[in-house]
């Protein structure tokens, strides 16, 4: 994907290309705020919020020689300190208040979370649909493996060895950035 | 846990709850477990990481929603710049947790109106004392269902509402659809919600009813009579007189309350019998004699504790027999 000529058509007014650097970064712009603040109903907000403001100021957008993603996250991360500093209602939020990095900090956490997306995609790809659909209910949805078995007719055990298989298959693909990012990071 | 490996940790779903911090309650299996096999700490510590990442992604319907909502903006051509701020204010306000808390203190059980007995699958589920369930809908809405609580919902929505009932306590965190509202029906009371989160407390056998908004938008009607709150605000419904009204309340206080810790303000005998009832499944006598105010917290500590406390505090002596909460006079 080239983001930089996405980027260019998002700036003469292009809405297909708007679109394509929505689907590009999505996920990426979603691991990030969840970095930065628990909330999942926060992070999907302030990246909609992020993306109306680019598409109302797409005349004005800077022409980037970096990767368009470091300048939306940053930006993103902008929208939900703002968004907490005016509302500061969120529960979640009461009891772990962020604190600003520096921005060699934040261009840090910026590359972890694009790696450790990559990684993820990449781990995701190798499974196969049952068991990416479980993996999503379980993990991305909180289910219980009881409502995973109401949802998908299925035995409790069954979701559970599904899941189990699943996970087994992700850790020969996550391992090695696991151990990166113990090692290596904060 | 005998000879733990990455994938039965990560399986395991008392661990996701430690990992997700989510019950404290019963928290402390992982902690002793954890300090106790030092020797698996590394292999913990890639769990919770794998654990953190498996979370972290948004799922295909939650993407799908959201990039609908984006294009249903830009496709409606160059947006005023008026018109987009007013709209991401309500963005903004609709972006945090809403939470909403209501305690219904009804003399009776009302009947499910007549739409949701027509849904064919109904599904009830109930929570005994002292625990919290989790429950998923089929829209993805998800509730935490509180101590003696029943909620009764449809296996899938039809119809253009999303509409359960409630008896008891539960923390809503509602999947955004505004074309198909969100309503629990508490008694008399309906909740209609657009979206986000909030907290409904309405227990069948009490008097009053209350409903704290943390941030969006929630309207409660009773009849005709309805009634919107801001962020921030309290509406208080008191079945007796019918009427309603908005005052300010604790933001802390309420998050507590979900997580099973009680605050009481000048608490009447009732009121604390009540809680207690709920929180250590104790039986309890409605005593008119007893004249007591007690103002205090009860967090998560043992019920003699919590007896020995109201005892030092009030001019009465609490005390338990056979499951039966005793009080006489000092």
């Amino acid at each position: 994907m080239d983001t930089h000529k996405i980027w260019n058509g998002v700036k003469v007014g292009d809405s297909d290309s708007f679109l394509a650097l929505y689907d590009a970064v999505y996920t990426a712009l979603f691991r990030y705020g969840l970095k930065i603040t628990h909330d999942r109903e926060i992070v999907k907000e302030s990246i909609h919020i992020l993306f109306c403001d680019l598409w109302e100021r797409r005349e004005k957008l800077p022409a980037l020689n970096t990767d368009p993603r470091y300048y939306l996250f940053v930006w993103l991360k902008r929208i939900i300190f703002k968004q907490r500093a005016t509302q500061n209602l969120s529960l979640d939020d009461l009891f772990d208040v962020p604190v600003e990095d520096s921005i060699e900090a934040q261009k840090i956490a910026i590359e972890e979370t694009l790696e450790r997306d990559d990684a993820l995609e990449r781990a995701m790809s190798k499974l196969t649909k049952k068991q990416y659909r479980y993996i999503e209910l379980k993990f991305f949805d909180n289910k219980s493996y009881e409502e995973i078995a109401v949802i998908e007719n299925a035995a409790i055990r069954t979701v559970y060895n599904v899941v189990h298989e699943a996970i087994k298959k992700l850790k020969g693909s996550l391992t090695v950035i696991i151990i990166f990012i113990l090692n290596f990071s904060k | 846990m005998e000879n733990p490996t990455l994938e039965k940790l990560i399986c395991d779903e008392s661990f996701l709850d430690y990992c997700l911090k989510s019950h404290r309650e019963e928290g402390d299996y992982w902690p002793q477990w954890i300090a106790a096999n030092p020797q698996h700490r590394e292999l913990i510590k890639e769990a919770e990481l794998m654990v953190e990442f498996l979370r972290s992604s948004p799922t295909k319907l939650e993407v799908a929603a959201e990039r609908n909502r984006l294009q249903s903006i830009i496709d409606g051509g160059k947006l005023p710049v008026k018109s987009l701020l007013s709209y991401r204010w309500i963005g903004y306000a609709a972006a945090c947790l809403f939470m909403l808390s209501l305690s219904i203190f009804l003399y009776k059980r009302q009947q499910m109106s007549s739409d949701i007995t027509a849904q064919p699958e109904f599904v009830q589920q109930s929570v005994p004392t002292g625990s919290y369930m989790n429950v998923l809908l089929a829209d993805h809405t998800q509730v935490k269902l509180g101590p003696k609580s029943i909620l009764e919902y449809p296996k899938q929505f039809s119809g253009n509402e999303r509409k359960v009932e409630l008896n008891g306590e539960a923390y809503f965190k509602v999947a955004h659809n505004e074309n198909k509202p969100f309503v629990i029906q508490t008694g008399d009371l309906s909740i209609k919600v657009l979206g986000t989160s909030f907290n409904v407390h309405a227990f069948a056998g009490d008097e009053v009813s209350k409903v704290a908004l943390f941030t969006g938008k929630v309207e409660v009607a009773r009849g005709a009579v309805s009634q919107q709150i801001k962020p921030g605000q309290a509406i208080i419904y008191d079945k007796r007189k019918g009427t309603f009204t908005v005052e300010e309340f604790d933001l802390v206080k309420e998050k507590d309350n979900m997580d099973g810790i009680l605050h009481f303000e000048q608490a009447s005998y009732l009121e604390i019998a009540k809680q207690l009832n709920r929180k250590y499944g104790l039986a309890y006598q409605e005593r008119a004699d007893i004249q007591l105010v007690y103002s205090g917290t009860i967090a998560h500590e043992p019920l003699l504790q919590v007896l020995e406390k109201l005892t030092l505090t009030t001019p009465y002596h609490f005390s338990v027999k056979s499951n039966k909460l005793i009080v006489r006079k000092k």
